[in-house]
């Protein structure tokens, strides 16, 4: 799968009238949602429905109703993509037997996968020095940490050669550092395959997706590319720089700002103040600093990032 | 990738192999052991003639053969019990002479004058429990005997030593205890003459299908455990089996990565033939045991009336297996809501209550003969679960075919419906909720 064909596809969700239950409670309805990318990145808070919506995908839990569905476009050719042929799973909290050799576990998966125990030594091991893993190997599961846990299932997914990989948080408890590290692995890798990631650190989703997909509640909040889903959920954002040698001190003007535009999302980055919110307009806000008779501000117009984006969104439904 | 190759992947894996092949592979020849010793112990004993008895406690090896083997190393029987009398040299008192030296298991009688001491009971009691009876003022053994003036104590030092007081009952050909052997092969005697004058006793309970042969119904009883046995362990491999692989993938994050490379359904099938080959290893252990256990101890009359009908004793089987399923599988779901439920440990006790019930009724109604406790008997046998003990011993009281296969049929009919109910519970693995 790793081909010419492979390169520059992208991956299509496909989702009508779907339901997925625990029991009686509903985790997840989607009315419909069709959209296609390299990389989709599924936010949202704790109990949104994100890691339903991947297990639901991979068929691991069955709708109680309704279908999604996923697809492989390239060139105008568009393949249905079957979970054991097509796909890999990296889950939240890594996988490997706590009593077992980390090399063990590779060669299990090696000879699930490729009918060869030392795949990992010839194809494979491009994936074992990218992720580091080559100290690794002689370690028990037990002796790993968390983040190395998933890198062991990171590199797992990366040879099976899938066309879609989907990730469960895999930043979760990394630190910088490895995320950066694992996000560049990511990048380079979606060159030759599609990527689902369900992840809380937006900041991350922002630079690696290009398609997300917003759950809230078991529903789709929005969906889309990057800077449309950020306009529909954050308005606009404004930055105001220039703010010192003012007749009002930074903090005396965040303060009444906050008191005027009370549904907006204000911070503070260094000298500058970031507004972000619906409706918001250059005009009105020159207008205002008129009124408090500070001249000079700086003020420019910005699409608001995906954390903002959040933020406000979730403070107008709370 | 298909469901036999993802299934020799798995058994590579050195904690599932040990666990799913190797351990079922040792409870097999841990039970088979047993089997063997048990059962034969047992027909020994229910078939041993009087003539048989004696015949055994006239030889080398006599009665109690096992605890001498433990207590001197050698099931023989003791030669006859060596009487030392310890000698005082200075302020030390010694044995008299180097064969008289004190080993364990050995008696030791207490007297203010050992050389003149009449200790005849006591060897007389002993003999052929242990080797030596030292006479002496203080020395040690591991049982003192003592006189004072509040009578006779034993001081016996250790649970080993206590194994002489078992062995001093039928032990010694001289000794006191060959009176009570003497009486005891006379009174066996009797009793056999007198049971052949009544002949083969026919019990004809109500409820039962045909008679019951009283006098052969405890070797068929053998069979019936033994065959029980391997069913419930089984049983209880499969299922454990089938859950112990997947709560080791949950356990360790695997799971659901693998189902997902592999498919659920090649998946679950790969795991379904790890259980059958869990099974069929418990099985190659047990089986020739069993086997050669029954071709060499079980008389034919009594394989024959274990069996009796072919197609009878496979509805059994049949009967037996889906029972048992239908116990396990309730066992197995109360297990499974365990985590989720405070009440759900019920469950697991719901199914024993209801089948010592059923088994009371239809007990008590084996007392009062007529044509409704025969119905209440029928019902009772019928119904999955509650009729349980009734089918268990079926070869030995036998039931009409008829109640047999609605037992079985509606036993199958209680597993699917609760696997069926239950199914979101079989899959919490996949929704680790």
């Amino acid at each position: 799968m790793n081909d010419s064909t492979a390169l520059s596809g992208k991956t299509e969700i496909s989702a009508e009238n779907l339901r997925v239950n625990y029991g009686k409670f509903c985790a997840l309805e989607i009315d419909r949602l069709r959209l296609s990318g390299r990389i989709i990145g599924v936010i949202g808070h704790n109990g949104s429905g994100k890691s339903t919506l991947i297990k639901t995908i991979l068929q691991l839990l069955m709708p109680r109703r309704g279908s999604v569905e996923t697809f492989w476009t390239h060139a105008g050719t568009r393949t249905a993509l079957i979970p054991e042929q097509h796909m890999a799973f990296s889950p939240e909290n890594g996988a490997i037997f706590e009593d077992m050799p980390v090399e063990s576990y590779i060669k299990l998966w090696c000879r699930i996968k490729h009918n060869n125990g030392n795949f990992y030594k010839q194809a494979g091991s491009p994936y074992l020095e990218k992720l580091n893993l080559t100290p690794l190997l002689p370690k028990l599961g037990r002796e790993l940490s968390k983040g190395q846990r998933r890198r062991v299932q990171v590199a797992v997914g990366f040879m099976i050669k899938p066309r879609l990989f989907l990730f469960d948080e895999p930043f979760d408890g990394l630190d910088i550092v490895q995320s950066n590290e694992l996000t560049n692995v990511m990048l380079e890798e979606s060159n030759s395959m599609s990527m689902i990631v369900s992840s809380h650190r937006m900041e991350v989703i922002e630079r690696l997706a290009d398609i997300v997909i917003v759950l809230h509640e078991g529903q789709v909040f929005a969906s889309g590319a990057v800077d449309e889903v950020c306009r529909t959920l954050g308005g606009t954002s404004i930055l105001i720089s220039e703010t010192l040698n003012q007749p009002l001190s930074l903090e005396k003007l965040l303060d009444i700002m906050k008191r005027e535009f009370l549904s907006c999302l204000i911070n503070q980055i260094g000298n500058q103040l970031l507004i972000t919110g619906d409706g918001l307009t250059i005009e009105a806000l020159q207008e205002f600093f008129l009124r408090q008779h500070l001249q000079g501000l700086r003020i420019n117009e910005a699409r608001p990032s995906l954390v903002d984006a959040m933020r406000y969104h979730l403070n107008k439904l709370n | 990738m298909n469901s036999v190759s993802v299934a020799l992947s798995l058994i590579r894996v050195p904690k599932l192999f040990v666990s799913l092949l190797l351990w079922p592979l040792i409870i097999g020849l841990i039970v088979a052991a047993m089997q063997i010793v048990l059962s034969t112990v047992f027909l020994e004993m229910v078939s041993e003639s009087p003539a048989d008895y004696h015949k055994r406690i006239t030889t080398e090896s006599g009665e109690s053969r096992y605890i001498r083997e433990i207590l001197f190393g050698s099931g023989k029987k003791l030669p006859s019990i060596l009487i030392c009398r310890w000698l005082m040299e200075g302020s030390k008192e010694l044995p008299p002479s180097s064969s008289c030296q004190v080993k364990p298991n050995e008696v030791a009688v207490r007297s203010a004058s050992p050389a003149d001491a009449d200790v005849s009971e006591f060897a007389q009691f002993f003999d052929g429990s242990t080797p030596k009876l030292h006479v002496c003022r203080s020395c040690q053994a591991d049982i003192i005997i003592e006189r004072n003036t509040t009578g006779v104590t034993s001081d016996v030092y250790g649970f080993a030593p206590l194994g002489v007081y078992v062995l001093t009952d039928g032990n010694t050909p001289s000794g006191a205890s060959s009176d009570y052997v003497t009486a005891k092969v006379a009174a066996r005697e009797k009793l056999e003459r007198l049971r052949q004058i009544s002949g083969t006793v026919f019990l004809h309970p109500p409820g039962t299908a045909h008679a019951v042969n009283v006098t052969e119904a405890s070797k068929v009883m053998v069979l019936v455990i033994n065959t029980a046995t391997l069913a419930i362990i089984t049983l209880w491999l499969s299922l454990k089996g089938h859950r112990k692989v997947l709560d080791y993938f949950a356990r360790n994050g695997a799971l659901l990565p693998l189902v997902a490379a592999c498919g659920k359904s090649t998946f679950y099938r790969s795991l379904w033939l790890i259980t059958m080959l869990r099974v069929t290893f418990f099985l190659l252990a047990v089986l020739p045991s069993t086997f050669i256990l029954f071709a060499r101890s079980i008389p034919n009359e009594t394989l024959t009336m274990f069996i009796g009908d072919p197609d009878n004793f496979v509805l059994w089987l049949l009967a037996l297996l889906a029972s048992l399923s239908s116990l396990a599988i309730i066992a197995s779901i109360a297990e499974l809501k365990h985590r989720h439920s405070m009440v759900s440990f019920l469950y697991r006790y719901t199914p024993i209550f209801l089948a010592l019930a059923g088994s009371i009724i239809w007990a008590y109604c084996i007392f009062t003969a007529g044509e409704t406790s025969a119905r209440v008997q029928q019902v009772i046998t019928s119904l999955p679960i509650v009729g349980v003990s009734p089918v268990i011993i079926s070869p030995l009281l036998p039931l009409s075919s008829t109640v047999m296969a609605a037992h079985c049929a509606l036993s199958g009919a209680l597993v699917l419906l609760m696997m069926h109910l239950n199914s979101r519970w079989f899959a919490a693995h996949l929704e680790e909720i």
